[in-house]
């Protein structure tokens, strides 16, 4: 069965559309775990993370080559089949080739009102969050340009608290994972959903989902940690599940990155602490070096009762794909078992990869 | 040593490339023997620094380039793959780690192996496999890294000054880092020098460029993809300067006197993305039928001529290289560049280079095809890597590329049948 969270992802188009029918504002997509969804919020808009769908990609593969991510692809395709038709403006960071790419496919395919190109370092260092808080500030000048509205200080307070709040209650859903059983597919759909819907919706499903917590049934595989690139969907963890498996932490965009940090409420400057949120606490592997990232994911990994780790990492995911060797190293000299994937958008590939994972599952239980 | 299949050079001032490049890299070596601090760099580090402070640059995409032109890439990538890393990942990248991490069976390594380093830099602009590749090396060696961080401006921002401020903390930074590790110390009155020294290569580059506009081509691709490296890898001395303007020279009295690459030029054809370095010769493949690469898309986009901008000569550079990011764009402006220059050196057709280990130019080469579909100039895409020798066949390749020139030719003797008087 289905639940609540999984329903509003497959639903967050029409959510989209209610949303900008009952208030007549505007609605923004954005890519990755960098760009501050406060200040859209702020500026009374509606943020939504794009993301694909796994079929075929008929309508964008005229404009890519195979090997690429497919994740940029598949929402692209997406635009171009006229899902996401009720977009107003769309903010591309510059977070790795293939997304920053996107900014020039949406300007000559896509065009829409609004189109923003968010520089983000790449690197951590206070040079690196001085610039970006500039370049945060000259976001919130376009941002108020394009709405024709000051954005007030308050108001990017306001937005600040929300999504704490919110994340929160996404930290609070995910500590139970390891606490009380709660599956790993649910977490990853309410983060997914914490993308996409207005933050007063999502706030109502999480209080929902953490109550119903209590009496749900609980999942009982062996436990597993997953790191992965992108993962647009709850598919592949699900998949984790009915072979067996519990992932009870992760380290990837569609999980524990995405709601780990919060904002400095506390900060008067709401835009430098936007800046150091989302610059220096996101353990986002284009910005960090390996070493930082790898120590990162061993906290995750520990206290968690992990027994394996499964690292899925996009096709032609550079900033991944170089850590693997390390990554796989390391852990294995922790006594961790490694399962390794090399993932495409397709439904197809799930069916190759359950055979690999009940097996790896079966390994470690001997 | 395996065999090479480098390019027929038609030009004589290009043939004096390999022995520059031999010398260099042998000095590089000699360098690090007699003390002198070593940087491994990535593309788009300011080598002018690096001389300016003595301290010797090796640029590794050059030295995989140069394994692959003597056809070592197949074993260094196999090597770099045992050692864990995909084939997705980075061609050059996957031969410096097979040389690094591949074990003893390995072939010998060109000119003795790149000079040892002390330092590595890597430059965040151009994608993110140089990150991961030089992190990966800083770790393997044990070696302090720096990355000199830039935006990347795809809507153009020249003249944003946050770029500039922040482009410039990053060479200030970049100072900072040689100074503390080699100590040397920096003196900018000897950037200043190199900095004028590159202007002019620079400048004289500009002007070969617009020479091959020339009917007949001056210099075919053959030569350009060799007469690039002292721009790229020898800036800021005198070396380059002289090489540059006896190249000009010498296509100067091509063009004066009506010598083209081949007797009779029939098709003239572009090559967008990185050549097959393992196969250059194939450059010159085009030649027997009347053919010839007049230009390539892959290195001239940041080319033109810009004053110098500031007396301080480190925000010189901050605002200069802001300036040319700002110029190359993000992928709509490259499209429409690619297209005028198409245009603009009477372009038959268009050979897109699909190297599907180079996310960079990569992911440009479908909607460059549609965008030269779109004006009418006929296309060709390849699917070979531009470092891994082991995706290339040559039998399909050439079976393509016959057709292809059939087709053109085909086209040009149609146009002429439409123009001529019935």
């Amino acid at each position: 069965m289905k639940s609540d969270l999984h329903e509003a992802r497959e639903r967050r188009h029409q959510e989209a559309r209610a949303w900008k029918k009952r208030t007549g504002g505007k609605v923004v997509g954005l890519f990755c775990c960098s760009v501050p969804e406060e200040l859209i919020h702020a500026a009374a808009m509606l943020p939504v993370r794009l993301l694909g769908e796994h079929e075929d990609t008929t309508e964008a593969d005229v404009h890519f080559p195979v090997n690429v991510c497919p994740y940029p692809k598949a929402c692209f395709d997406q635009a171009l089949k006229g899902s996401y038709d009720y977009l107003d403006g769309m903010v591309v960071p510059n977070v790795c080739d293939m997304v920053r790419a996107m900014f020039g496919f949406w300007q000559t395919s896509s065009p829409l009102p609004f189109l923003y190109f968010l520089e983000v370092p790449q690197k951590i260092s206070p040079e690196s969050t001085e610039f970006f808080t500039v370049e945060l500030r000259r976001f919130r000048g376009a941002l108020e340009a394009f709405g024709g509205e000051p954005i007030g200080d308050d108001a990017i307070q306001e937005a600040i608290r929300l999504c704490n709040a919110d994340r929160e209650l996404l930290r609070k859903l995910s500590a139970l994972r390891v606490t009380a059983g709660v599956p790993g597919s649910l977490v990853q759909d309410a983060t997914l959903t914490a993308m996409v819907l207005p933050k007063e919706r999502h706030l109502e499903l999480m209080k929902a989902a953490l109550a119903e917590s209590q009496t749900s049934p609980t999942a009982n595989g062996l436990p597993l940690f997953l790191s992965a690139s992108m993962l647009d969907e709850s598919d592949f963890v699900r998949l984790i599940e009915e072979s067996g498996g519990h992932v009870v932490a992760d380290d990837m965009p569609a999980g524990t990155r995405y709601f780990q940090a919060d904002v400095d409420e506390a900060d008067p400057d709401p835009i430098r602490a936007l800046a150091r949120r989302y610059l220096e606490e996101i353990a986002c592997p284009r910005k960090m070096l390996p070493e930082a990232h790898l120590a990162h994911m061993l906290l995750l990994l520990e206290g968690s009762g992990a027994r394996g780790v499964v690292i899925h990492n996009l096709r032609a995911c550079d900033c991944h794909l170089y850590e693997y060797p390390y990554f796989k190293k390391e852990l294995e000299a922790r006594g961790m078992s490694v399962l390794f994937f090399r993932g495409e958008e397709t439904a197809t590939e799930l069916e190759q990869q359950r055979a690999d994972i009940e097996a790896f599952i079966e390994m470690i239980e001997g | 040593m395996a065999t090479s299949t480098s390019a027929k050079k038609h030009l004589a001032t290009t043939l004096l490339v390999p022995e520059l490049r031999r010398k260099h890299y042998a000095q590089t070596v000699a360098d690090s023997k007699a003390g002198k601090k070593v940087a491994w760099c990535s593309n788009n580090i300011p080598s002018e620094i690096l001389e300016a402070m003595d301290i010797t640059s090796v640029y590794l995409e050059n030295y995989a380039t140069v394994c692959a032109s003597k056809r070592l890439s197949s074993a260094f990538c196999r090597a770099g793959e045992r050692a864990g890393f995909s084939q997705d990942v980075c061609g050059y990248a996957r031969i410096l780690m097979g040389y690094l991490l591949g074990g003893d069976d390995l072939p010998e390594a060109p000119y003795g192996g790149p000079a040892k380093p002390d330092i590595l830099i890597v430059n965040s602009y151009s994608c993110d496999s140089r990150m991961g590749w030089f992190t990966t090396m800083a770790r393997t060696l044990d070696l302090p890294l720096y990355v000199l961080d830039s935006p990347y401006q795809p809507g153009g921002g020249c003249t944003d000054p946050d770029n500039i401020v922040y482009t410039e903390s990053q060479l200030r930074g970049l100072i900072a880092f040689l100074e503390e590790y080699t100590e040397t110390s920096f003196d900018p009155t000897r950037l200043r020098q190199r900095l004028e020294l590159a202007a002019k290569a620079n400048d004289i580059q500009v002007e070969i460029y617009q020479m091959r506009k020339h009917v007949p081509s001056p210099m075919g691709a053959g030569d350009a993809y060799t007469a690039v490296w002292p721009g790229m890898y020898l800036t800021g001395s005198e070396e380059c300067d002289r090489f540059y303007e006896q190249l000009r020279a010498e296509m100067r009295e091509r063009i004066e006197n009506g010598i083209g690459i081949v007797p009779e030029e029939k098709l003239r054809l572009m090559w967008s993305g990185l050549p097959f370095w393992y196969n250059m010769s194939l450059m010159n493949y085009f030649e027997e039928k009347g053919g010839v690469v007049a230009i390539e898309n892959a290195f001239f986009r940041q080319l033109r001529s810009l004053p110098q901008q500031d007396e301080d000569p480190v925000r010189d550079m901050a605002l200069r290289s802001t300036m040319r990011r700002g110029y190359a764009g993000g992928i709509g402006e490259r499209i429409d560049l690619t297209v005028e220059v198409a245009r603009e050196y009477s372009i038959d057709g268009v050979i897109l280079s699909y190297n599907p280990s180079c996310r960079l130019f990569y992911i440009l080469q479908p909607a460059l095809k549609n965008a030269l579909d779109r004006a009418g100039i006929p296309t060709l895409a390849l699917e070979c890597d531009m470092a891994d020798e082991r995706t290339y066949s040559e039998g399909q390749v050439k079976t393509r590329l016959d057709a292809f020139m059939e087709r053109l030719l085909a086209r040009r003797q149609g146009d002429r049948r439409e123009i001529r008087p019935s």
